[in-house]
């Protein structure tokens, strides 16, 4: 049965990113703390308020099974840790992460349509992900001309660039869904896909250009195979952000160290930050092939790496993350671990695929999500930020929804 | 009913969850402070350290052991006993900043042995931490290894150090320079100027001048420059061009002792002179910003030589000196 609650419920989850860091050095310590509290709301609310009999079976539900295994292998890394407190604090972050996924399901199993959710709650959200770091290019440009060395001001909402392109990216396959429920509006959508894909340019994140790119080169190929007869939006789309990508690298210049061009021909060894994440990546590969069934506990790759870098350190900053999610469980739990971890993306992937005949539209949405999600674990290290986390929770929760529901009837 | 039990458990669990987090969060809210401490060379935490959360989180968000960080500010505190058996269980610090704090104890207990290890452990472990080297110069210094300080500059090739762990090693050597070692100390200070000479680090460049050209040198350069300035302001310009001109004997490596000495003879009308000191800058030492071209020309004008006024003013003008812009459309201009 429908509560105004659960929409509350989903909302306060949504907006766990824009939560201020309270006096904290790092504002993930809040993060977590407020998403510990609002499940705690949310469990009160099942138990009290809610009249729902169905519940959400988590037999069924392949990825949260796999990600609860995967929760359970890492509990056993205990066993072996060399740290064990930084082990059970990852645990705790990882554990609040499932059961808002958890909770998540519950509350949109008891939604009968996902139009409010998305319409007042993500919509608005993507729209002011999209709106303040143009407020702020526009804000540079009336001071100087703007270069790659402005691209940090554009973080804005999230405290690293790449993490505010990532959340736009991954949100902005939202944009398909929304699409499905203001038909008219769609010149609106796409006016906000051109500013994102401009933003995304002016910020210069690597990971999220290339995850756009790539994941609707794979939602082409799905349509073309599976459904056609929805090319047509989808060709507004990529033609939308190739504009996009096109007009904000001309505006930048070819010599402007922010252009696309620039950007991704940087990716070679000569590039600093390139180097630097070859060699955390050599560092993670070395420990896995010396132990591929136990790693170094989960959460411990901050200590293990410095030892591997310590010639390198410099003062005392530390390699915390690997810039890689699976390799970095793959180095704290073995290689099941990271199995594991791959195979709740190749599943979420799967089961959306599997859908695109009955609920196109959300499950274009999801793929695209789930992709940018997949290449920037690649690249960076959204496990260890909530406002990544949460959004993995919402695409779980979502495609269980889309699997078990006909939402596009 | 199965349900509800079942969310009951789970609220059990998410309250400890959240209580575990908490503690996360308050140990973070500490840690804005701490690590400013850290990083500014402060002790702002010191009144609340003694209450200092070392065990869950037992490090920090940048790796380092707590206890550790706490141990600081007791050694702080000059309480170092304190300190020292809260650095002594400590069972696992990777960046082995315990080890450096040790070091600073042992130093002030007058256990040099002990001090020597500690300090060892700590820079071989973090070998571009400044931190631990200064412990570890100070332990090598104490023992009289002065090759093995010299050693430590190998671990800089193909490195890009900070600029304060090369100040730290070359005050250290020298220091300790002498006949037997001169000449590396030397080589390895010309390759630092040369590799880090964008960073126009004043502190890192004096001492290297130390080295390259001696202090007593570098000081009396400075001393010269000074007294020329005095002449050049009460108009005796043959006066201060003598004295600009020991200036750079002593330092050479000042571009500005050139241009004074050279604007020194001008103002005393022998232009041919300006003009042949202009041609001994070393190519590596001219800043390139246009300003020696405009004096030559001007020089040149004097001289009546019209081609080479040109030609000089041309070459100021497009090295961006603006007050040459003029002089060229006016004389050379057609």
């Amino acid at each position: 049965m429908e509560n105004k609650l659960n929409y509350c419920l989903i909302l306060l989850y949504l907006i766990t990113g824009f939560i201020p860091n309270l006096g904290a050095v790092d504002r993930i310590a809040t993060h977590w703390l407020y998403l510990n509290l609002i499940s705690v709301l949310s469990i009160v609310f099942f138990i009290y308020k809610s009249n729902s009999k169905e519940g959400l079976k988590i037999s069924s539900n392949k990825p949260l099974i796999i990600f609860l295994i995967f929760f359970i292998w890492s509990i056993l890394s205990l066993f072996y840790s060399i740290n064990i407190t930084e082990s059970l604090i990852s645990l705790i972050r990882l554990f609040s992460v499932i059961l808002a996924t958890y909770l998540i399901g519950l509350h949109l199993m008891e939604i009968k349509s996902l139009k409010l959710i998305f319409i007042l709650f993500f919509f608005p959200i993507l729209i002011i992900e999209i709106l303040l770091p143009s407020f702020k290019f526009f804000q540079i440009i009336s001071y100087v001309d703007y270069s790659f060395a402005y691209a940090n001001d554009l973080k804005t909402f999230t405290p690293n660039k790449n993490i505010t392109a990532a959340i736009i990216t991954s949100h902005l396959g939202f944009i398909f869904f929304i699409k499905y429920y203001l038909k008219k509006f769609e010149w609106l959508l796409l006016i906000l896909v051109f500013i994102a894909s401009c933003v995304i340019t002016f910020i210069s994140a690597r990971a999220s250009i290339i995850g756009l790119v790539l994941s609707l080169s794979l939602v082409y190929i799905i349509t073309f195979l599976k459904k056609k007869e929805n090319l047509f939006f989808l060709r507004k789309v990529i033609l939308v952000v190739g504009t996009g990508f096109f007009l904000s690298s001309l505006y930048l210049g070819s010599n402007n160290d922010a252009s696309i061009q620039n950007r991704l021909t940087s990716i070679n060894t000569d590039d600093a930050s390139t180097n630097q994440r070859i060699r955390f990546y050599k560092h993670g590969i070395k420990h896995m092939i010396n132990n591929p069934i136990i790693g170094i506990g989960i959460g411990n790759w901050k200590f293990k790496s410095i030892e591997y870098d310590s010639k390198d350190i410099q003062s005392y900053i530390v390699p915390y993350h690997l810039h890689n999610d699976f390799l970095q469980y793959g180095a704290e739990t073995g290689f099941i671990g990271m199995f594991l971890y791959l195979l709740l993306f190749l599943i979420l992937l799967l089961i959306n695929i599997k859908r695109i005949d009955s609920n196109y539209f959300l499950s274009i949405s999801l793929i695209i999500s789930v992709t940018v999600f997949f290449v920037d674990s690649n690249l960076n290290f959204p496990h260890h930020r909530p406002i990544m986390m949460i959004l993995l929770a919402f695409i779980i929760a979502l495609t269980e929804l889309n699997r078990v529901r006909n939402i596009e009837k | 009913m199965k349900n509800k039990l079942f969310l009951s458990f789970l609220l059990v669990i998410t309250i400890i969850v959240f209580a575990l987090n908490f503690r996360v969060f308050n140990s973070y809210v500490d840690q804005y402070i701490i690590l400013g401490d850290i990083n500014n060379g402060t002790f702002n935490f010191l009144e609340q350290s003694e209450n200092m959360e070392v065990d869950f989180p037992n490090f920090s968000v940048t790796s380092m052991n707590l206890k550790a960080v706490k141990a600081k500010y007791l050694i702080e505190q000059k309480k170092d006993d304190e300190a020292l058996e809260l650095l002594n269980s400590i069972k696992y610090d990777p960046l082995m900043m315990s080890e450096s704090q040790k070091a600073q104890i042992y130093l002030e207990k007058k256990l040099l042995d002990s001090m020597f290890i500690s300090a060892t452990k700590s820079w071989k472990r973090l070998p571009l931490n400044q931190g631990h080297l200064i412990w570890y110069l100070k332990a090598l210094n104490l023992f009289g290894q002065n090759k093995e300080i010299i050693k430590i500059y190998d671990i800089t090739k193909n490195k890009k150090v900070n600029r304060k762990w090369l100040y730290f090693y070359f005050v250290t050597v020298f220091g300790n320079m002498d006949e037997t070692n001169r000449d590396v100390i030397k080589k390895q200070a010309r390759e630092t100027l040369y590799q880090y000479k964008s960073l126009n680090d004043q502190e890192l460049n004096t001492i290297l001048y130390y080295i390259l050209y001696g202090e007593d040198e570098y000081k009396n350069s400075i001393e010269f420059s000074k007294d020329g300035s005095k002449m050049f302001d009460s108009s005796e310009y043959l006066e201060a061009a003598k004295l600009y001109r020991r200036a750079k004997e002593n330092f050479p490596l000042n571009p500005d002792y050139y241009y004074n000495q050279m604007a020194s003879l001008f103002q005393a009308s022998n232009f041919e002179k300006t003009i042949n000191i202009f041609k001994t800058i070393p190519d590596s030492i001219n800043p390139k910003n246009g300003k020696f071209e405009f004096l030559v020309a001007k020089a040149y004008l004097k001289l009546d030589d019209t081609i080479n006024t040109c030609d000089y003013f041309k070459k100021s003008k497009e090295l961006k000196f603006e007050p040459s812009i003029a002089y060229f459309n006016k004389l050379c201009g057609n």
